[in-house]
């Protein structure tokens, strides 16, 4: 810079960055700014600017992020490409045509979007009828009460008879049906039947008596399950309706004739 | 024969034109860091200041061919970054009317200063820096940032705003002017109280 500057000069100086900037014009720039008063005020008045735009610059720098490893390196390097493959036309022509994967398929014709969504579906189908098998299996299962789990899947009086009345647990609606019936009061005395809807009965009422194992007092037709091969096995409905034509309950058959 | 990084831009641009990718990759590493500063502290944000350069860069190669020589290379390439930020600027404004701008957490993550308090500082003075050139009128704002992080003579400033190199000058310093008396309020009005340690002489 010449030796004696204007008051444009310094502005320059002193918009470039923070003043002193160490070289050697900054003499003639101070030089200047000790006799001019304007571009004294004006460079205190800029200064704290100037600062921050430069501490921003200089930090800013190193905070952005960069790429400092060396793959710039190995990207400068020229590796020698693999050989080259050269066909004639003639050895073009006899290559059996390209074809997409789809096309090699029975779906052809199907765009593989197309054949894509079809994969789809058939997949939420088949996961859906496997969700309602499944619904419907535990449903039929938690729908019936215990007795019934067992003794719906009796099918023989044989396997009454082996019946352990003990294991049973009725329900309250067991129970109501059961306190409906007309029993002879030694029943009700020696087995503790429920007379009251609100009894809870731990064991098969009537087969605590008249089982397999403990032939009746006064009955002569008592199958080892009584009460419960009918009233546990159908639906409440059906207890109510049917009690006259159902021959196999044992309790009704002689007690409620 | 002289290094392609000691080359001026116009020995790189006719090279480049010529066909040169190298001469292009020179030119690119000369100006994006300071691209980077300028369109980061117009944007505020680092993957968008990433992104304007990004596009600034290939604007410059694909239409090097249309550059006049006449005019200086480094006016041309702050002029497009200049454009490129505003449609940045823009989009990010219509983007910002939905959601509010999450915090820069970029440059944070990648920062290789040593200490956390530092760190926290830089990004604290950058902030400042951008909040309060946010606050300026964008002619005065952008003049600032070509001086400053372009390091564009006087002559450039005008040349890429479009103005007469008085205006450029003006701009500058009436730009610095408010800055100041942002930073420092108490030197408008209070002499004799002394200023805190960035406003000490």
């Amino acid at each position: 810079m010449k030796a004696t500057v204007t008051c444009d000069d310094v502005f320059d100086v002193l918009t470039r960055g923070p003043f002193p900037t160490g070289s050697a014009d900054d003499e003639a720039v101070e030089l200047h700014l000790a006799a001019c008063h304007d571009c004294r005020q004006l460079a205190e008045a800029l200064r704290p600017a100037v600062e921050l735009f430069h501490e921003a610059i200089e930090e800013r720098a190193d905070a952005l992020p960069a790429y400092r490893g060396r793959l710039a390196d190995i990207a400068n390097l020229s590796l020698p490409l693999p050989p080259r493959v050269y066909w004639d036309e003639e050895q073009v022509q006899d290559l059996p045509a390209r074809r997409p994967m789809f096309a090699q398929h029975r779906w052809g014709r199907i765009s593989p979007e197309s054949a894509a969504s079809l994969v789809r579906f058939a997949s939420a189908a088949l996961l859906g009828m496997a969700l309602c098998l499944l619904v419907w299996t535990c449903s039929s299962i938690v729908g019936r009460e215990p007795a019934q789990w067992q003794l719906a899947d009796w099918q023989s009086s044989t396997e009454l008879a082996n019946y352990s009345s003990e294991t049973l647990k009725l329900g309250p609606r067991t129970t109501l049906a059961l306190a409906a019936l007309r029993l002879p009061a030694a029943c009700g005395e020696a087995d503790s039947l429920p007379v009251g809807a609100s009894q809870e009965v731990d064991q098969a009422c009537c087969t605590k008596c008249h089982s397999a194992a403990h032939p009746g007092r006064d009955c002569s037709l008592v199958w080892s399950a009584g009460c419960e091969s009918c009233h546990l096995a159908g639906p409440p409905m059906r207890l109510a309706t049917q009690h006259v034509s159902i021959r196999q309950a044992a309790c009704r058959v002689c007690h409620d004739g | 024969m002289s290094s392609p990084e000691t080359l001026a831009d116009g020995p790189l641009v006719a090279n480049a034109l010529a066909g040169d990718r190298a001469a292009l990759d020179v030119l690119a590493r000369r100006y994006r860091p300071a691209l980077v500063r300028a369109a980061w502290s117009r944007l505020g944000r680092s993957e968008a200041a990433e992104d304007a350069v990004q596009e600034t860069l290939l604007c410059v190669f694909k239409s090097l061919h249309t550059y006049d020589s006449r005019y200086s290379f480094r006016t041309w390439l702050w002029t497009i970054l200049l454009n490129q930020c505003s449609r940045s600027a823009k989009k990010q404004a219509r983007r910002a009317e939905g959601a509010d701008l999450l915090p820069d957490c970029t440059s944070q993550v990648t920062s290789s200063l040593p200490h956390p308090g530092e760190s926290l500082l830089a990004e604290e003075r950058s902030a400042e820096l951008a909040a309060l050139l946010a606050r300026l009128p964008e002619a005065q704002a952008d003049a600032l940032r070509l001086r400053f992080f372009g390091d564009l003579k006087f002559e450039e400033i005008a040349q890429t705003l479009g103005c007469t190199l008085s205006t450029a000058k003006y701009r500058v310093r009436t730009g610095l002017q408010q800055l100041s008396a942002w930073i420092c309020p108490h030197k408008q009005n209070e002499v004799s109280m002394p200023p805190p340690a960035r406003c000490q002489p």
